[in-house]
């Protein structure tokens, strides 16, 4: 085969190799879609954290559960908005609390999705211990 | 008129009194023109017996071919960036370095849009190329066309750039104490695909010199 057929052949090839190899780790729009439900439920846990610290702040204890309170906040995210199944919420210490969801991608969760917090990537819980 | 137009005219009119190039030549050297520029205002003359200076043909500008070459250019462009980025995230993902932070999301995200990238630009670098090919070989003066000429040599440029900013990377890992696996697997993906173009565009180039 000369060079002109040659040339494009191999281009090709190794772009979709490249291309399929690339979808096997993006994983595709529905994996794609369950990342954007993943973001929503990191963006909801934000705001209960912001209200569960705003409430220890206030009456120098975590809430033992998450009720809207004036000062803090009254809406409140409390239910995953995709499948309605309610975040978990559980007070540890004086100040220190765990806010869980039900993630599909829990493998690209990290600590820097909520400042502050560490992730549980075996329960799906991010604990907030820092006072 | 331009000092170029007065030597094309003052060529022609020579050869046409039937005066020997190397006459030409040596009177022009005489009045202070390069012989760069004695060579090119003789070249555009064929050195054949007739009774009038016969034009040899000339590179030439079209608007048309413009658009298509930069069309076709700008999908190789693409098509060697994406692919390099697609293929850097690859291996990023495959070849672990414990001392790199997990990059989770943006990975992913810069991988999409490189697959988007490439299932746009690398048909469309390939249907134009096989276009070019036919339409050179159909009608090889297609190869005097200035505009691919141009765009050519500004590929290999590019190409070039990359090859020794890449060399450049090396050392510079080197010396930095990242050198690992994945760095270098890297290096190789840029110096293979920038490797590839040039050896492609500078026969294509050789190709146009010819058939200039």
């Amino acid at each position: 085969m000369e060079r002109d057929a040659l040339a494009p052949v191999i281009i090709g090839a190794v772009v979709v190799l490249a291309i399929a190899a690339g979808l096997t780790i993006t994983g595709g729009p529905t994996s794609a879609r369950a990342e954007k439900r993943d973001l929503a439920r990191l963006a909801d846990l934000r705001v209960l954290a912001s209200f569960a610290r705003c409430v220890a702040d206030i009456t120098g204890s975590a809430p033992t559960k998450l009720a809207p309170m004036g000062d803090c906040g009254t809406d409140l995210p409390l239910t995953d908005r995709t499948t309605d199944a309610p975040y978990r919420y559980e007070a540890l210490t004086a100040k220190g609390f765990l806010l869980c969801a039900d993630f599909e991608r829990p493998g690209l969760i990290t600590n820097f999705d909520i400042a502050g917090a560490v992730w549980q990537h075996d329960q799906g819980c991010f604990a907030f211990t820092q006072p | 008129m331009r000092p170029s137009d007065q030597l094309a005219e003052f060529t022609r009119d020579a050869l046409a009194a039937g005066k020997s190039r190397d006459d030409i030549r040596a009177a022009l050297t005489q009045s202070g023109w390069a012989p760069n520029e004695i060579a090119e205002a003789l070249d555009a003359w064929a050195d054949i017996s007739f009774p009038t200076p016969v034009p040899r043909p000339r590179p030439y500008v079209s608007a048309r071919e413009a658009f298509f070459y930069g069309i076709m250019f700008v999908a190789l462009a693409m098509t060697a960036w994406h692919l390099v980025a697609l293929l850097h995230n690859l291996i990023d993902h495959w070849v672990a370095d414990p001392l790199d932070e997990y990059s989770g999301r943006s990975a992913l995200s810069s991988t999409r849009w490189s697959i988007a990238a490439l299932i746009v630009f690398a048909p469309t670098f390939l249907v134009l190329n096989r276009r070019t090919v036919q339409a050179t070989k159909a009608d090889p003066g297609k190869r005097r066309s200035g505009v691919r000429k141009w765009f050519g040599y500004v590929t290999l440029f590019l190409a070039s750039i990359s090859l020794l900013g890449d060399l450049m990377a090396v050392i510079y890992a080197l010396l930095s104490g990242d050198l690992t696996l994945r760095f270098i697997l890297k290096a190789l993906v840029v110096a293979g695909v920038a490797g590839a173009i040039f050896t492609y565009f500078r026969q294509e180039a050789d190709e146009a010199r010819d058939g200039a």
